[in-house]
This record gives structure tokens, C-alpha cells and sequence, in this order.
């Protein structure tokens, strides 16, 4: 048999990675999808019905239908966090999967989008399948809803991207307790999922707006309730913004941990 | 034509120098060993070649091309055996093989069909399914070849490929081997099992401390360094005496060492240690042995015999 007579592109090989975790991916998916589907039930359940009880209506709407385009972007980041960290450093310290792919065509800089992309997809996987839950409770009220997951994937990216590049950076798993409680729980409670930021000091809405969270969460808002405007422009051109600013650090990084 | 041109190549990683300054040819179609203690700068130097380290200094060609200019197509090119184990251990046996020829750019039907070749060149069939957690040691080395070899490369990269194996796993992955150098595929082989370089190596460089301390066919290094023949006492300090008398004795040609209770002496020739004298020194009741010359005889020569960490 003779081997292919060129080297493949980098997006041949790009691609390749990424199969290959899709192709791991099937293998736990009705896990995956389980968890995906049951943990925001319990979040509306708990939060919607629970606190709703509690809360008069937010901006003219139920708490339960203000909570539920929140619940998909948190969703989202959560399952491109734990992707990009948790299961990338798993590939990158223990399981040596990265040293296996170097010696191969592919670059550090197809492993490391490709994890990225790999988290994006989870991301966007566990996003829609809220937006099917909330569905079922009539939460949406306009076919916006249908860009849905690619906001998912924008938010999920920058999410796995920044995620990958703190991999870069750990010695040890015990490294993302910071991460996680330092870093995802701030943004997660201070994006206006739960409570609206208007009320809140200048200075904390100040912050709130170099928050990726609370854009997605605002832009998810607007496809949810149809209440499309030029704002959500400048939302999804800041999530761009966020999608795209940690690969070339995270490249960096995974290169200096597998090439000295 | 040189499968690997190395001129004055060195690598530092901070204020360790790892590799100073080597320089070597691997021969297309040979099998070249590198032979050394642990931290001499054998690996450093197969990763410079695989291009996953970047030289700090010096000269690299590998197949005719620039490890700095053009590692992507060098790494094309190659068949890598690591050190220990990347087998990906969330997929199966065939996926395994599979999914790495994805990263060489097979399309998958051919991907199928050398997958299948591989798995009985390597006698993996029946495991084609399973996990590589399933896998026994031999199993797994065996894998990792057959890995390697998915993108029929032109030059092979075995690092340490039988550690840890039984005798059974590792003659059976040498015969392997050796099929594939009568098929005129390059190899480098780090290793430091002598066995394993004598029974596979053309040619040999012997690291320590990050130099080449000499380069050469086994049968060149034994005559250079070692001779023909080699005496052992383990204990020579029960029979001083008539060590001393051996020592007046010994044709002017031959060598020898004292380290703490071991004596050694090498011959250059067969026979060099006449019979009379051996008789002499067993009637003492000195334990001893006379025998051909090995690798592991050069290697101790050449790198000392002190421990290493």
C-alpha cells in the first residue's frame, strides 16, 4: 500500500483531532445527554418554581420565563469549563494523548483548537438541550429562539478557549478549584442570569460589561423573546471578540508544556 | 544518501545542557542505535529528530529536510515508537490505528484496510475491539508499532521499544523489527539494553553526558574498546597473591581494571589468557570466568562504572 503522497493541511489535521473526540464523545453520550437535560430541569424546577414563588414579575415577564435564556448560556460555559479543563488536562498530563498526536503531521496548534472546537460542541450540545426543556414549558416566544445554539457555540468557545489555556497553566487538577471559584462562579452569578445588574452600584455594572456572560446572557434574552435590537450586535461582536482572544496564548502555553 | 545529518547539535533546556554539540549520519536503511546511561541525551536527541524539540544549536537534517523549516513534513514522514505509552486510551484497538491515520491524512477506507494489514502483522486480531486498558505490556508495544507503522514512514523512531517485556514479547517484537529493516526501512533505536542493540543495531553512537563518546558497528567498537575476550574475578581480594603473579604474567596487550573486589582484564585476542594461569588461579579457589567481549563490556568501558541516577 503506498501512504498518501503529501503532507495533509492544517485543517485536514484540525479536523482529524476533532473526530477523534467526537469520536470518544459517542462512546458516553447518553451519560452526557442525561446530565445535559436533568441538571437544568432541576435548576428551573428549583429557581423558577421555588424563588418565582417569591419574586414578582422581572421587566414585565415571569422570573420563570427571565431565568430561562440564563439557564441556557450558563449551561453552555459550564460544559465547555469542565471540557477544557478538566478533560483537557486529562489529555494533556495523564493520558499523554497530545505527545501521541505530535507525532503525527499534527501541530500543537490543531491540538489546542481542537480541544476548543471539542468543548464549543459539548457546549453546544448541553445549550440546546435546555433550550428543548424550556421549550416544553412554552418559555419561548419566538422563532429568534432557532439561533439559539449558534450563540451557544460563540459562548461555548470562548468559554473552552480561556478553559484550555488555564490547562496550560496547571500543575495539578487541584489548580481549577481557583479557576472555577475565582474565575467561572463570579462571572456565573454576576451576568444578570439571576437577578438584573440595573439596579446594582455603577461600578459592579462597570464590571459586568467586561463580562462575557452578561452579553451572552443579554443577547439570549433577545432570541428568546424576539426582542431584537442593535445591541445584540454589540454583544455577539464582544462574545466574538472573547471566541477568538485565548487560542493564541493557549497555543503558547500547551506548546511550551509539550515542546521545551 | 543520510537519512539524518547531525552537525554540532546541541540542546539546553536552562543551564542543563542535555546534547553538546553532537554530530552524526544515520545511513538510509540501517538500524542506528543510541546507546547510553539514563539523562545521557539519547532522548533529547530522538526528539530533536521527531521534531518535537527544537534544537538550541547546531545543524538537523532528517530525510533531506529542516527539522526548523519543515517539522510538519519531516513528522509526515516518520514512524514513532515513544518512551512509555501514548496509546489513546479512550478508544479500542482498531480505533487506535484508525483515528491516528486520520492524523496523517488517510482517508478512511484506507485507513480501514491498513489498519487490518497491521493488526495481523502484529498478531492483534482477536484484540481489534478491546480497550487498551485490556491490553497486556507486550500487547501494547506491540500496538504502538503497529500505530507507528500506519503511515508506511520511511525511517522508524523506537524509543526504549521493549522495556519492560518479557523474553517471549520482546523477541517477537525484534523479529518484527528485523522484517522491517530486511523491507529497507531506516530505524534509530534508543535503547539501553545491550541484547536488544546487539541483536539489532548496524551502527551505534554511545551517549554520556550529553556527547558521542565513540560511533561505530558493533564488531567496531568491541575491537576498538573491549578486544576479544574479557576475565572476570568477582572477588579477586581472597587471592591477592596470586593475583599480583597473574598480573606479571599477562601478555603486554591485555588490559586491566580493578574496581573494589572485581578484577578485569580484557584480551585483544582469542586466547590471550593461557590455560596453565587460569588452572592456577581456580586451584585458589577464586571464582572466575573467561568469555567473549560484549557490548556491555563497551559501554562500561566508555561510560564508567559508577551509579546514575
Amino acid at each position: 500500500m503506498t501512504p498518501p503522497p503529501r503532507c495533509p493541511g492544517r485543517l485536514r489535521t484540525a479536523v482529524a483531532v476533532l473526530r477523534r473526540h467526537i469520536m470518544v464523545w459517542r462512546r458516553m453520550f447518553l451519560s452526557s445527554a442525561v446530565g445535559s437535560l436533568v441538571e437544568p430541569l432541576i435548576y428551573l424546577l428549583a429557581f423558577g418554581f421555588g424563588l418565582g414563588m417569591l419574586i414578582p414579575d422581572v421587566g414585565g415577564r415571569s422570573y420563570l420565563s427571565f431565568l430561562a435564556p440564563g439557564l441556557i448560556v450558563s449551561s453552555a460555559l459550564y460544559a465547555a469549563t469542565f471540557e477544557g479543563t478538566y478533560g483537557t488536562y486529562t489529555r494533556l498530563v495523564p493520558q499523554r494523548t497530545f505527545e501521541g498526536m505530535l507525532a503525527t503531521p499534527v501541530s500543537v496548534a490543531e491540538v489546542v483548537i481542537g480541544e476548543a472546537l471539542y468543548a464549543a460542541l459539548k457546549g453546544t450540545f448541553a445549550g440546546c438541550a435546555v433550550l428543548l426543556v424550556v421549550s416544553a414549558f412554552g418559555l419561548m416566544e419566538s422563532p429568534a429562539a432557532l439561533a439559539v445554539p449558534a450563540l451557544c457555540a460563540l459562548c461555548a468557545l470562548g468559554f473552552g478557549g480561556v478553559s484550555v489555556l488555564v490547562s496550560g497553566l496547571s500543575r495539578s487538577y487541584d489548580a481549577f478549584n481557583y479557576y472555577f471559584t475565582l474565575g467561572i462562579t463570579p462571572v456565573f452569578m454576576f451576568s444578570g442570569i439571576f437577578f438584573p445588574l440595573d439596579r446594582l452600584p455603577s461600578w459592579v455594572r462597570t464590571a459586568a460589561w467586561f463580562n462575557p456572560v452578561t452579553h451572552a446572557t443579554d443577547a439570549m434574552r433577545a432570541l428568546c423573546y424576539g426582542a431584537l435590537n442593535l445591541s445584540i450586535l454589540g454583544d455577539i461582536a464582544w462574545l466574538l471578540v472573547f471566541a477568538i482572544l485565548p487560542l493564541p496564548p493557549a497555543i503558547r502555553l500547551i506548546r511550551r508544556r509539550l515542546m521545551p | 544518501m543520510s537519512a539524518v545529518i547531525a552537525r554540532d547539535l546541541s540542546k539546553r533546556f536552562g543551564t542543563l545542557e542535555a546534547v553538546r554539540s553532537v554530530s552524526f549520519d544515520v545511513h538510509t536503511g540501517e538500524c542506528f542505535g543510541l546507546l547510553g546511561p539514563n539523562g545521557a541525551g539519547k532522548t533529547t536527541t530522538l526528539s530533536m529528530i521527531r521534531c518535537t524539540l527544537r534544537p538550541s544549536g547546531g545543524q538537523l537534517k532528517v530525510l533531506g529536510m529542516d527539522t526548523h523549516t519543515r517539522a510538519r513534513e519531516i513528522r509526515f514522514r516518520l514512524g514513532v515508537v515513544p518512551q512509555g505509552d501514548t496509546l489513546d486510551p479512550d478508544l479500542s484497538v482498531r480505533q487506535n490505528l484508525e483515528v491516528y491515520a486520520g492524523y496523517f491524512g488517510l482517508g478512511r477506507g484506507e485507513a480501514r484496510a491498513r489498519g487490518a494489514e497491521l493488526l495481523a502483522f502484529m498478531a492483534l486480531e482477536e484484540k481489534a475491539a478491546v480497550r487498551i486498558e485490556q491490553l497486556s505490556g507486550g500487547q501494547r508495544r506491540r500496538l504502538a508499532l503497529a500505530r507507528a507503522l500506519i503511515s508506511d514512514p520511511r525511517m522508524l523512531i523506537l524509543d526504549e521499544p521493549t522495556t519492560g517485556l518479557d523474553p517471549q514479547a520482546r523477541h517477537h517484537l525484534w523479529q518484527r523489527l528485523r522484517t522491517l529493516r530486511g523491507r529497507g526501512t531506516t530505524m534509530i533505536l534508543c535503547t539501553h539494553d545491550m541484547h536488544e542493540a546487539e541483536a539489532l543495531c548496524d551502527r551505534l553512537a554511545i551517549f554520556d553526558h550529553g556527547r558521542i563518546l565513540d560511533i561505530g558497528s558493533p564488531a567496531e567498537l568491541l575491537a576498538r574498546h573491549a578486544g576479544a575476550e574479557v576475565l572476570e574475578i568477582p572477588e579477586a581480594g581472597r587471592a591477592e597473591r596470586e593475583l599480583a603473579q597473574l598480573l606479571t604474567s599477562l601478555p603486554a596487550d591485555v588490559r586491566h581494571e580493578r574496581h573494589g573486589e572485581l578484577f578485569v582484564a580484557f584480551s585483544p585476542r582469542p586466547g590471550g589468557f593461557a590455560a596453565p594461569l587460569i588452572e592456577r588461579l581456580r586451584e585458589h579457589g577464586l571464582g572466575l570466568s573467561v568469555r567473549r567481549t560484549t557490548l556491555e563490556d563497551v559501554f562500561l568501558i566508555l561510560t564508567g562504572r559508577e551509579l546514575r541516577e
